[in-house]
């Protein structure tokens, strides 16, 4: 066959393309169509006849080998919908995990931050339900132990650090004035007011400004010293220069 | 589509591995399939056939759809046999030759003198042989799998459009060669 050309008759009434669509899908039928498409319908419906016993004959060996291949699967692999539900459930604890590390990362990091950056990693950390802990104070210092055991714990801060400070005479005297103040005390910072009294006003208003931590300290440090705590308050009463340093350094807060 | 209400039972049991299942489904299809790949591959038919259910066992439970469905995942796993023994063939670089094929040698008369309201199943499978590959197959896809232009363009991985268009050049074709032959209807 060399092409349509050689049999003009088929030229002729050619069929067209939703006809040709309708004879494949039987909504077409053969009465419609021109008498050189009758054999062609006759043709696909030969195609279509019912099976014959031949096509049939190895039904049993061949579906005794698939129920065999379906209890080997069955066995061997999870049904699909259960596949998928382990594999979400998995998925889900994933993010979970991956989300409470990130926001514990990101809390830390902003406690860390400068205070602009800070302040817009708390805005999306709050948008998200997460408190950022406060960047102002230090870690920890959100929690302040209560009544003496916060005064003890501060003593014993004022007592290490009158034993192991290697200052000595006033700016001793002045460093432990500080910490026991908190940093109200500014004793050694302003040179000498030349003060009758000069030790005992930094003590007292060191003392008043800590709330009497910096005299329990004072006296814990003195106890767990065995006295040397108290060399540098000695120094700066008996040293001329100390004393005269010490004058009036803290009567101020 | 065959089984109807009971496909849906059947899918199940079959998943499950009862043996009547199955039967129902092979009973259905198989036919259509063995058809299918005995035009496309003479004398390879029954073993592509084989293959092909043991195929769909294996993937039975990865198989969600209707009835409708069910015939173009079975189809789509009969071609990708197909598929495979051409690539066999083209391995080996020999070519199997039915022997339907001898037996047809000495009686040349008769296809002259068939009328189409005898025509056996074999006989119409062996004019579709006759068409270019392409167009063979998307009219035995059309007839054979019950399936529409859409669902073949998925099967064969074609546009839709260029199927529309193969299935019409094979229709007039066929027109031409049984008119040329003097056979009628």
């Amino acid at each position: 066959v060399s092409g349509l050309g050689d049999f003009p008759e088929v030229e002729r009434t050619l069929i067209d393309v939703e006809t040709a669509d309708g004879l494949l899908s039987r909504r077409v039928g053969a009465e419609d169509l021109p008498a050189e498409y009758q054999a062609v319908a006759a043709l696909l419906e030969a195609v279509r006849a019912p099976a014959r016993p031949e096509e049939l004959a190895s039904t049993t060996e061949t579906v005794t080998a698939m129920a065999r291949v379906r209890s080997r699967t069955t066995m061997t692999t999870t049904p699909r919908r259960g596949r998928m539900q382990l594999t979400h459930v998995r998925r889900r604890t994933a993010a979970l995990v991956a989300g409470a590390l990130l926001a514990a990362t990101a809390a830390t990091a902003t406690a860390a931050l400068p205070d602009a950056a800070a302040d817009a990693a708390r805005t999306v950390l709050e948008t998200l339900g997460i408190s950022p802990p406060n960047a102002t104070t230090p870690s920890g210092a959100n929690e302040r132990p209560s009544g003496s055991q916060a005064e003890n714990g501060k003593g014993a801060e004022i007592s290490e650090l009158a034993l192991t400070t290697e200052l000595e005479g006033v700016e001793k005297g002045a460093a432990i004035s500080t910490a026991a103040s908190d940093g109200k005390s500014q004793a050694g910072q302003h040179g000498n007011a030349g003060a009758a009294t000069p030790n005992a006003g930094g003590s007292e208003t060191a003392d008043a400004a800590s709330g009497g931590a910096s005299a329990k300290g004072t006296d814990v440090a003195d106890a767990a010293s065995g006295g040397a705590s108290a060399a540098g308050a000695a120094n700066a009463e008996t040293h001329p220069a100390a004393a005269a340093a010490a004058g009036g350094q803290s009567h101020r807060p | 589509v065959a089984l109807g209400a009971r496909f849906e039972s059947t899918l199940a049991g079959a998943s499950a591995g009862a043996e009547w299942a199955l039967a129902e489904l092979y009973r259905d299809l198989h036919p259509a399939l063995l058809r299918y790949l005995e035009s496309q591959r003479p004398g390879e038919g029954e073993d592509l056939a084989s293959e092909t259910w043991i195929g769909i066992a294996e993937a039975l439970h990865r198989f969600e759809g209707d009835e409708a469905a069910f015939r173009r995942f079975a189809f789509t796993i009969a071609r990708r046999r197909l598929l495979d023994a051409r690539r066999r063939q083209a391995r080996r670089r020999t070519d199997v030759v039915p022997s339907a094929w001898f037996a047809g040698l000495g009686a040349p008369e008769e296809s002259e003198t068939e009328a189409l309201a005898g025509l056996s199943t074999s006989a119409a499978l062996a004019r579709l042989a006759d068409l270019p590959s392409d167009q063979a197959e998307v009219v035995l896809l059309r007839v054979l799998g019950g399936l529409d232009a859409r669902e073949v363009a998925l099967v064969t991985g074609k546009a839709p459009g260029t199927v529309r268009v193969l299935q019409h050049r094979a229709l007039r074709r066929l027109a031409s060669l049984l008119v040329q032959e003097g056979v009628t209807p």
